[in-house]
């Protein structure tokens, strides 16, 4: 037993190493530098400043702005994912046959790179060349729209193709919670007098309750960590209007080299993705959630 | 309550015809059991007169009213599932309430209706659970209890039992039985269980491959079964086959041999049967006997088993498998035993198709 | 009565002739293609338009409006790309490097990530705190780190380096190794091992012998999805590398940045950029379907 032990150590401790190597030092450094000072020049060194960096965030609109930018991001892309991937996951429920590869097709967006998705919908939103002004002039004779440079179609273009990266994923993994709830309890609602959609809204939308959190949660932490798709479709543009909370940070970090202010910046997204995780961790360990 | 009417219903699944053909009357308050092996097309055949699944030909017909394009809710029918499917995220109460919650019942009166059905099921104790909280018979009543709130016209069950050890089994298929008494309710049921087909019918279906093999008063199949299948399916242990050929036909009366020799005049319509024909015998294991009998089959007894009041006399006959039943108790020897005695006027006779040409129990009743 | 109400609903009903059903019927149980046709057309609309502008020619690209069906096709736009031209280099450079880095750091993570798997979900060390801790490692994206590692990097003399990069991804996707294992080592038999040490073998020997192979098709999956994890990435790529070793994310932006937006070009890098994504969406499906939300602690 004691062999056994000491066995299981051994086969964890280099993952152990490897994640506190270069997951909690770098925590802790970026604690460290958040309170100090970078000079322009790497040679010299940087400097304690105290809470200098959190009260410059405090004060900084543009910050606010991001978080801002970001919130909205989610509350509308969250809202569309969930809604359509559950239409998504309802119909891939009821269909019976080529399911494997219409699923396969449609995680497509999902197993894209996000900067090559970027890439996509700026060529699709372009007003000149793009496919999707080619689309309504041809087809409704409506005047070319400067989607990514005008407001609020630049966020418009953010949020559908946040949509389009993930409405796939999400519909899948509400396709798996789908296919955990008992077809006898499905017939029995039928039985007992539910119709289609008493059954959807009695049954399967409560028992999906969990699947939806957790999904959910997912996503939340993939529109804190957007990045790549603003960067490629508006550059943040117009003016500071789509910059969003990754965008901000990377401005802050190389293009104003305030290490210090964007290490602070890092403090604050680290903390909020952590209690996301926590609701996450509780949830997938709180065991009755899970449906059986 | 009400009158069922199946005529020639029909149903495949993709290019498997899993129901073909199936006429049936199941009249006002008749329980009715289907029976048969795994397969065979029991539970299809019950959620095609639920509704859950339509049928490609025929008619269901309700009182006098085809149903066939009707929902399940509309032909006011309740269902016992064998997995409960009780509604994991409602308690016992929400479960049991919401047939009536899907009429839109006031709630008091679902409240009350609901107490009702729990204290006559004995589960008003638990009204506040989760299905997650309950034992498998709690479970069980449960699901009974969500059925009879509604008072429905049909009652089906799919193996209601098969989920439970067997105590709770018999325990639930008396309430089953009291239910059925006290509501008048028409019900149908599907089981592997001989002994719950047996207590609990009125009539059995025996179906096989999607055909009804045999309809009948439990008693009735078991004592004159159509062909070997019904012969073979119902009784436990099962009725023993010998190969027999006939020796001489005479009027009403046939005589056959058996492969050791044996002799005896069997009392049966004789039109179809010719010299020399290769029939076979049925014989259940309580109609043989130590000694005794009109006729007698060597016997190679291998082992005895010991029920208490009975015993199973395992063993062959002329190479035949043979099981025998036994009401004495105690070791037997197997000199004792050397040979098995049977009344001819008990055995079933079955032609080579397996149809049966004479029923066991005919010349007794006479 | 409820049978009452029951009754009355069913006569009702049968007003309705039973053809007007079976049209209803049939109407509404088409609903579930509709969905999924838009849905299609929405996500592979975007890959189509990839593929289009990565066959047409220059003269083409820049009509307005774009023509929406295949015009005139030319191999140019992946010529240009993979032998270079004089405003781009060639991608061929950045695909060595991504696929280096990936199956390197793929391997590394899956070596690692399916021995601690093995160590948690069997022999259940450190109790449940070991494990959510790995796991919550999860959640921390590399934009959250991008600037500490920088500096971490800057001070051991890792930027731009092909090791730097293979190290940082192994750490960030041996989590994702161990979540997706867990489940696999949990739900394979512990008995097979058992049968092992009864015949004498040691622990190491019964993991490689009897839980490995058991894990295999597991281990497929977890390989799958760190390859097109690290081949994905863009933020660190692109912050702790991508001047001397720079992989195929980072190339593409570059093509913007040139002198002329090179849009057939970036059509077509992002076109060879994509094909393993797409290959593997296929083996995606299959794990995702049965559940991967609660993945690693069920
Ligand atoms: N939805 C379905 N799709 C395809 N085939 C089905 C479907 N439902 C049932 N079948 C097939 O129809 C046949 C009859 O199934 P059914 O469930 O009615 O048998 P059963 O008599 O209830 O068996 P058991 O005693 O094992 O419950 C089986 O061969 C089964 O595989
Ligand atoms: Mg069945």
């Amino acid at each position: 037993m004691r062999g056994q032990k000491r066995f299981a150590w051994l086969m964890a401790t280099p993952t152990i190493i490897a994640l506190i190597a270069l997951g909690i030092v770098p925590l802790g450094w970026m604690i460290w530098t958040a309170f100090q000072s970078f000079p322009p020049n790497p040679a010299n060194p940087p400097q304690f400043i105290g809470m200098r960096n959190f009260v410059d965030l405090a004060d900084d609109p543009q910050f606010f702005g991001s978080l801002r930018t970001t919130a909205i991001v989610l509350v509308f892309s969250l809202s569309l994912q969930l809604v359509l991937g559950f239409l998504l996951a309802l119909a891939l429920y009821s269909i019976e046959r080529g399911r494997g590869l219409i699923v396969s097709l449609l995680l497509i967006p999902t197993a894209i790179a996000p900067i090559v998705a970027g890439i996509v919908w700026w060529m699709l939103f372009n007003a000149r060349f793009g496919a999707i002004n080619s689309f309504l002039v041809q087809f409704f004779g409506i005047d070319p729209v400067n989607w990514t440079i005008e407001m609020p179609t630049a966020l418009i273009a953010i949020i559908v193709a946040v949509v389009w990266q993930w409405t796939p994923f999400v519909a899948i993994i509400l396709l798996g919670g789908l296919t955990t709830i008992p077809r006898d309890v499905l017939d029995a609602a039928r039985i007992d007098g539910a119709s289609g959609w008493r059954v959807l809204r009695y049954i399967i939308v409560p028992l999906m309750r969990p699947f939806f959190l957790v999904v959910g949660l997912l996503m939340i932490i993939e529109i804190v960590r957007l990045y790549e798709l603003p960067f490629f479709i508006t550059q943040g543009g117009p003016g500071n209007e789509t910059v969003v909370a990754g965008v901000y940070l990377f401005k802050l970090a190389f293009s104003f080299f305030d290490l210090g202010r964007a290490s602070m910046m890092s403090v604050f997204l680290v903390i909020a993705l952590s209690l996301v995780a926590a609701l996450y961790m509780r949830l997938v360990a709180d065991r009755r959630m899970t449906v059986n | 309550m009400s009158v069922l009417t199946l005529k020639n219903i029909a149903k495949s699944f993709g290019a498997t015809e899993v129901i073909k053909g199936i006429d049936l009357r199941i009249d006002e308050g008749e329980f009715v059991v289907f029976v048969g092996p795994s397969g065979c097309g029991k539970s299809t055949l019950l959620r095609l007169i639920s509704g859950l699944e339509q049928a490609d030909a025929g008619e269901i017909i309700l009182d006098s009213e085809i149903v066939n394009d009707h929902t399940p809710f509309e032909r006011g029918i309740a269902m016992v599932f064998q997995s409960y499917a009780l509604y994991p995220h409602m308690t016992v109460a929400e479960n049991m309430g919401f047939p009536l919650k899907m009429v839109k019942e006031k709630p008091h009166a679902i409240a009350e209706k609901v107490n009702a059905a729990a204290k006559t099921l004995q589960i008003d104790q638990l009204l506040d659970r989760r299905p997650d909280q309950l034992s498998g018979g709690q479970k069980q009543r449960v699901a009974m209890g969500r059925t009879i709130v509604r008072d429905p016209t049909l009652f089906l069950f799919d193996e209601p039992l098969s989920n439970l050890d067997a105590d709770l089994r018999i325990e639930m298929r008396v309430e089953i039985e009291k239910l059925h008494k006290r509501l008048k309710a028409t019900m149908i049921y599907v089981t592997h269980d001989q002994v719950e087909a047996m207590t609990l019918a009125d009539r059995i279906v025996v179906l096989r491959d999607g055909v009804i093999e045999q309809i009948g008063a439990p008693l009735d199949l078991y004592d004159n079964p159509v062909n070997k299948f019904v012969a073979s399916f119902l009784g436990s242990p099962k009725i023993n086959f010998l190969s027999a050929r006939v020796v001489d036909v005479g009027e009403g009366a046939a005589t056959l041999s058996l492969r050791n020799g044996a002799r005896f005049v069997v009392p049966m319509p004789t039109g179809d049967v010719k010299k020399d024909d290769a029939l076979t015998i049925g014989v259940r294991p309580e109609d043989f006997a130590i000694s005794g009998g009109d006729f007698s089959i060597p016997f190679d007894l291998e082992l005895q088993e010991q029920l208490g009041p009975v015993s199973y006399l395992h063993g062959s006959s002329n190479g035949e498998k043979i099981v025998a039943e036994h009401r004495v108790r105690g070791k037997i020897l197997k000199e004792t035993a050397s040979t098995l005695g049977v009344n001819s006027a008990r055995i079933h006779v079955f032609d080579t198709s397996g149809r049966s040409v004479r029923h066991g129990r005919k010349g007794q009743e006479t | 009565m409820t049978s009452q109400k029951i009754k009355k609903n069913r006569s009702r009903r049968i007003v309705r002739s039973s053809r007007w059903r079976r049209l209803k019927n049939r109407f509404v149980s088409s609903w579930p293609w509709v969905v999924i046709s838009g849905f299609l057309i929405f996500a592979l609309f975007p890959v189509y338009w990839i593929v289009l502008v990565a066959f047409r020619p220059r003269g083409d690209i820049f009509q307005y409006p774009a023509a929406l069906l295949p015009t005139n096709l030319t191999l140019d736009n992946i010529r240009f790309v993979w032998f270079g031209s004089p405003t781009n280099e060639p991608v061929i450079g950045f695909l060595g490097n991504s696929l280096l880095i990936s199956v390197v750091a793929s391997v590394i993570a899956l070596s690692f990530g399916v021995c601690c798997a093995y160590a948690l979900g069997r022999f259940r060390i450190g109790g449940s705190f070991l494990s959510m801790w790995i796991l919550s490692q999860r959640f921390l994206p590399p934009i959250a780190l991008v600037v500490p590692l920088f500096l971490m990097f800057r001070q051991l003399g890792l930027l731009d380096t092909h090791l730097g990069l293979i190290l940082i991804y192994s750490v960030f996707t041996i989590p994702i190794v161990v979540w997706l294992m867990m489940g696999y080592v949990q739900s394979a038999p512990r008995e097979l091992e058992e049968a092992a040490y009864v015949d004498g073998a040691g622990y190491w020997t019964a993991f490689v012998r009897i839980a490995l192979p058991v894990l295999k098709p597991g281990l497929s999956v977890a390989a799958v999805f760190t390859f097109i994890f690290i081949w994905n990435e863009y933020v660190l790529a692109f912050q702790l590398a991508g001047n001397k070793v720079a992989t195929i994310t980072v190339y593409l932006p570059r093509l913007r940045s040139a002198i002329a937006e090179l849009y057939g070009e970036i059509a077509a890098a992002s076109l060879l950029s994509v094909l393993p994504a797409i290959v593997f969406a296929g083996v995606m499906q299959r794990f995702l379907v049965r559940g991967l939300a609660f993945g690693g602690l069920k």
